[in-house]
């Protein structure tokens, strides 16, 4: 007996979800800094995602769900502005014991100071280790914008928590 | 290695290491999408119900019979051979007597079969909303 393609649909979305799930919310969790907005973005990413299934089920799913994700975020920070962005690194809790290791707070800190835009490009080039390419692809800016944005942030971040690790000191 | 690449190499690996691990809860993702693309659906389809009385509700209003049939006639033949006339011997028209139409204020056939045509249109396009509509509150409640 053969299964319907509805069913087949179904179950390729299921194992799709499985198996992107856990990429996605990395990176949603690196674009937000909370747990909870994280699981939301990649639930909504998904559920568009299954609406598109169709049409992406055989180009390359997870891209446009990230997509979909990093598009979201941009959306829902502009619509809500839930997150004041940080100018600076507030005083970290964390005593010296592995000052040389970046801990969780510090990163979730580090990146709360940079733009939204800066945070969008370097997480995906340099924390999720995309392309230039990709990115450019991904956000639908030009590649110098990419390289600029991303040498500018990541310069920033580096500053920040140099800034942070002597202050600890 | 440049001193950006090795510092974006830390971070890489900070970031990795120190991620909380987010279990996403995926079971409302389908029914969700589902809800929302017949509520989509529900509301296409509806406002295509919509249209199709309005432009009932627009064939109605017109009366039938008030404009003048028009019919084309020959031109007479030009007098100089040779030489293509400018218009075409069917461009010209004169209105047609109105004797030969059906009674003024009466709907003629066409008007009458697109009134009807529209007219079921729009009654399966609104069943059809409406019937999306139901179909996604079933799933908010299955959802819920």
């Amino acid at each position: 007996m053969t299964e319907s393609p509805i069913a087949t649909s179904d179950e390729e979305f299921a194992a799709f979800m499985a198996d992107a799930s856990p990429r996605l919310a990395h990176t949603a969790w690196l674009l937000t800094g909370d747990e909870h907005l994280a699981e939301e973005l990649v639930q909504e990413a998904l559920t568009r995602t299954f609406l598109a299934w169709r049409k992406v089920r055989g180009r390359d799913p997870y891209a446009y769900a990230r997509r979909v994700l990093v598009g979201r975020r941009h959306h829902d920070r502009r619509a809500r502005h839930r997150e004041p962005a940080h100018d600076t690194l507030p005083e970290s809790h964390a005593d010296d014991a592995g000052r040389s290791v970046i801990d969780r707070d510090q990163l979730v800190r580090a990146l709360a100071t940079l733009t939204p835009r800066q945070r969008r490009i370097v997480v995906l080039r340099h924390l999720v280790g995309l392309s230039e390419t990709e990115v450019a692809d991904d956000l639908g800016v030009s590649l110098g914008t990419i390289k600029s944005t991303a040498s500018r942030g990541l310069a920033q971040l580096r500053q920040v928590l140099e800034q942070a690790d002597g202050a600890a000191r | 290695m440049t001193t950006d690449d090795a510092f974006a190499a830390t971070l890489r690996q900070a970031a990795t290491a120190t991620a909380p691990a987010i279990a996403v809860d995926t079971t409302p993702v389908v029914p969700l999408a589902r809800r929302r693309r017949d509520r989509r659906r529900s509301a296409v389809a509806l406002s295509f119900g919509v249209l199709a009385f309005a432009g009932v509700g627009v064939t109605q209003a017109v009366p039938s019979g008030e404009a003048p049939a028009v019919v084309a006639h020959e031109t007479p033949a030009p007098a100089t051979r040779g030489i293509e006339p400018a218009i075409s011997a069917f461009d010209a028209v004169t209105p047609l007597a109105d004797d030969t139409q059906h009674e003024a204020g009466a709907p003629s056939g066409h008007v009458t079969a697109l009134t009807g045509t529209l007219g079921g249109v729009g009654v399966a396009a609104l069943a059809m909303g409406a019937a999306f509509a139901v179909r996604s509150r079933r799933y908010a409640v299955a959802r819920a």
